[in-house]
């Protein structure tokens, strides 16, 4: 207490450049938390887009993610509605959906354009939530007629085939058989993903018509949901024992725009990190050489005295210490007032690459990031702070005493 | 208590050596009261730090209570620490300590208990007659104030030998009588030897001894009886 007095008393003496040091210690740790904050903002929706759109766990014949089919569902499952109510059994299952993977040719009777779709249940609408932007028309219906089949189109297709919702479009795709198959859908919906590549191609269609067009009883895979995306790895090796039969991948093999984006991101705020890290030390570094130096005549009085060096490194470690925690703590605040302000206050960021719409700009605030970061900046400040002081107290005493 | 013997030291800055100090035997026992004398660069404070232990770096013997020192910077700081005390001329009090906590820090140094250190230093504060300025820091204190404060502090923890290199040297002549006759009056009850430099022909009236420096040999050395 004593110490930790005399330290912060010490620190007053030079008032405006302890400021400023703290203003610096703050500054680098209000980044640090924000840039950390956008990216853990970011893992968190590409993880939740991703688990979103592939499902927390996909269930397929052993091979299928692995090798390409020579026809249509060969690797496709057989008794898919019969895994399905076993597996809807479990009580950590919030939705089995089955889906058909198919693509060909599409045409509105003059032009035509390769399609690739998705067979779905129109329940896949209420399970993902919103997760296409219907521009046009409607989602697929609950009870669309055998005789009446229903597709919704990505609009840059639908602007491609100069077709509106109502309109019909025919799909032609080779059958199981090596046959070919065609057609007629009515054009229900019109939608954007934000993707253009997937705008241009994307259709989706119901699981029935699917399989009528490829002419089997077959689906491509079953996409689980259960209710947390932490409980994934939970879920595999449970359900893995009811269906041993079936081949399991999680949401995270299917993520690879989340993989990549992680991993570039985890690239930048590292070396970000290490460069903010290097000007703390400096600054640092700087500080204490220049409150050492002035207080060489003080080192040399204590140490006449018979302090140890020891005991007076600490002190000016105690001091890195105290400048370094309050100018965290500041810079905790303020990063905290940043991601406030974007809740408050929209930003918007422009699209990312392969994307034709923007997104909120929004920081997360974690303490585990406010506790990492305050460690680690306390942890080299304190560093810095002994290699700047022990020079200063290694100065021979007689030396020290008639510093001026 | 303190012994020298042929003490020998040479400052080499470059090319050039000075030899500061030649055959240096010295003897300083309990309770006595030196002063060193000489003109400037007779070697008087290089003469002071070899007695204070600050400088180890020297030809010939010293011995502290009969210990042989082994140039070795743990006993030296051992030594200092609870048998030593100094007084300089700038008074070189901590700035952002008060009265108090000055004179504290070697009781605290010696790891004395909160409630000792306090009776020791408000005792101490008494002798130099500054208790009503024990929380002032030393820049709301006059130099003749100031340098009471380092005498206590210098004397609180009851040390065998005192140095004091020009204590009276920023002083005017008035503060500078009344604090070696503190000195001097301290040191007798408290049976602490005092080592004075200075040039101040004043100061040797008190003391007990004199010695008379000259381009680093001990030219004489009187035995007084001081009143
Ligand atoms: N660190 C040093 N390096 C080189 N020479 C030194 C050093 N310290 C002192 N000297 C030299 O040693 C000689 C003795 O110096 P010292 O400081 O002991 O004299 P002094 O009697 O204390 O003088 P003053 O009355 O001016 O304080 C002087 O010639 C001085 O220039
Ligand atoms: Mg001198």
């Amino acid at each position: 207490m004593r110490r930790l007095k005399i330290a912060i008393l010490n620190l007053l003496r030079n008032g405006r450049r302890s400021v400023l040091t703290v203003s610096i210690v703050a500054i680098v740790v209000m980044a640090l938390m924000t840039s950390g904050g956008f990216g853990l903002y970011t893992y968190q929706s590409l993880k939740e887009g991703a688990a979103r759109s592939e499902g927390h766990l996909v269930f397929a014949r052993p091979g299928y993610f692995s090798s390409d089919e020579e026809f249509p569902l060969q690797n496709g499952l057989d008794n898919a509605d019969e895994l399905r109510k076993r597996l809807l059994a479990d009580q950590g299952v919030n939705a089995v959906q089955p889906r058909i993977y198919l693509q060909g040719l599409i045409s509105n009777g003059e032009k035509s354009n390769i399609f690739l779709g998705q067979g779905i249940l129109a329940s896949e609408f209420r399970v993902k939530g919103p997760f296409l932007n219907i521009t046009e028309g409607d989602i697929l219906s609950k009870d669309e007629k055998v005789n009446d089949p229903q597709i919704m189109l990505g609009k840059d297709l639908a602007r491609n085939l100069s077709v509106k919702p109502g309109d019909y479009v025919t799909l032609m795709s080779t059958t199981v058989n090596g046959a070919l198959n065609a057609l007629d859908f009515k054009v229900k919906g019109i939608f954007g993903t934000g993707v253009p590549d997937m705008d241009k191609r994307q259709v989706y269609t119901s699981i029935n018509a699917a399989q009528f067009l490829l002419d089997s009883h077959r689906v491509s895979t079953l996409t689980l949901y259960g209710y947390d995306l932490e409980d994934t790895e939970f879920l595999r090796d449970k359900l893995g024992q009811l269906v041993p039969q079936l081949e399991i991948s999680t949401w995270e093999d299917h993520a690879f725009i989340y993989k990549g984006v992680k991993n570039l991101y985890d690239r930048i705020f590292g070396l970000m990190g290490i460069i903010m890290s290097m000007v703390i030390f400096v600054s640092l570094f700087n500080t204490l050489m220049m409150s050492v130096t002035e207080r060489t005549r003080e080192i040399g009085t204590l140490s006449a005295m018979g302090a140890s060096k020891a005991e007076l490194l600490v002190g000016f470690m105690l001091e890195a210490l105290v400048l370094a925690v309050v100018g965290a703590i500041v810079g905790i605040i303020l990063g905290g007032l940043v991601s406030v302000g974007l809740m408050i206050f929209d930003v918007t960021m422009p699209p990312p690459p392969g994307k034709t719409v923007g997104y909120p700009l929004t920081v997360y605030f974690s303490t585990n990031l406010a506790w990492m970061i305050s460690v680690v900046i306390v942890a080299i400040c304190v560093f810095s702070s002994f290699l700047a002081a022990r020079k200063g107290v290694n100065k021979p005493i007689t030396e020290a005493l008639v510093y001026v | 208590m303190l012994q020298l013997t042929h003490i020998e030291k040479t400052y080499t800055t470059g090319e050039i050596q000075l030899q500061a100090l030649r055959d240096v035997n010295l003897h300083i026992q309990a309770g006595m009261m030196v002063a060193l004398c000489g003109p400037s660069g007779s070697g008087k404070s290089t003469l002071l730090n070899i007695c204070g232990l600050l400088n180890q770096d020297y030809f010939g013997e010293v011995r502290f209570a009969g210990e042989l020192l082994m140039r070795d910077y743990r006993q030296a700081m051992e030594i200092r620490r609870t048998h030593l005390g100094f007084v300089f001329q700038k008074f070189n009090l901590v700035p952002v300590m008060t009265a108090f906590e000055n004179v504290a820090y070697p009781l605290l140094l010696n790891g004395l208990k909160a409630v000792e250190v306090k009776r020791c230093v408000m005792a101490m504060l008494d002798h130099v007659g500054l208790i009503k300025f024990a929380h002032y820091r030393p820049d709301r204190l006059s130099g003749g104030q100031q340098q009471r404060v380092a005498i206590a502090r210098a004397l609180v923890h009851q040390p065998k030998l005192v140095i004091a290199d020009e204590p009276t040297a920023s002083l005017d002549s008035e503060t500078a009588e009344q604090i070696v006759a503190l000195m001097k009056s301290l040191g007798r009850e408290k049976e602490t030897a005092f080592i004075v430099a200075s040039h101040d022909d004043r100061m040797t009236l008190h003391c007990d001894k004199v010695i008379h420096l000259k381009d680093g040999v001990i030219q004489l050395e009187e035995n007084l009886c001081a009143a």
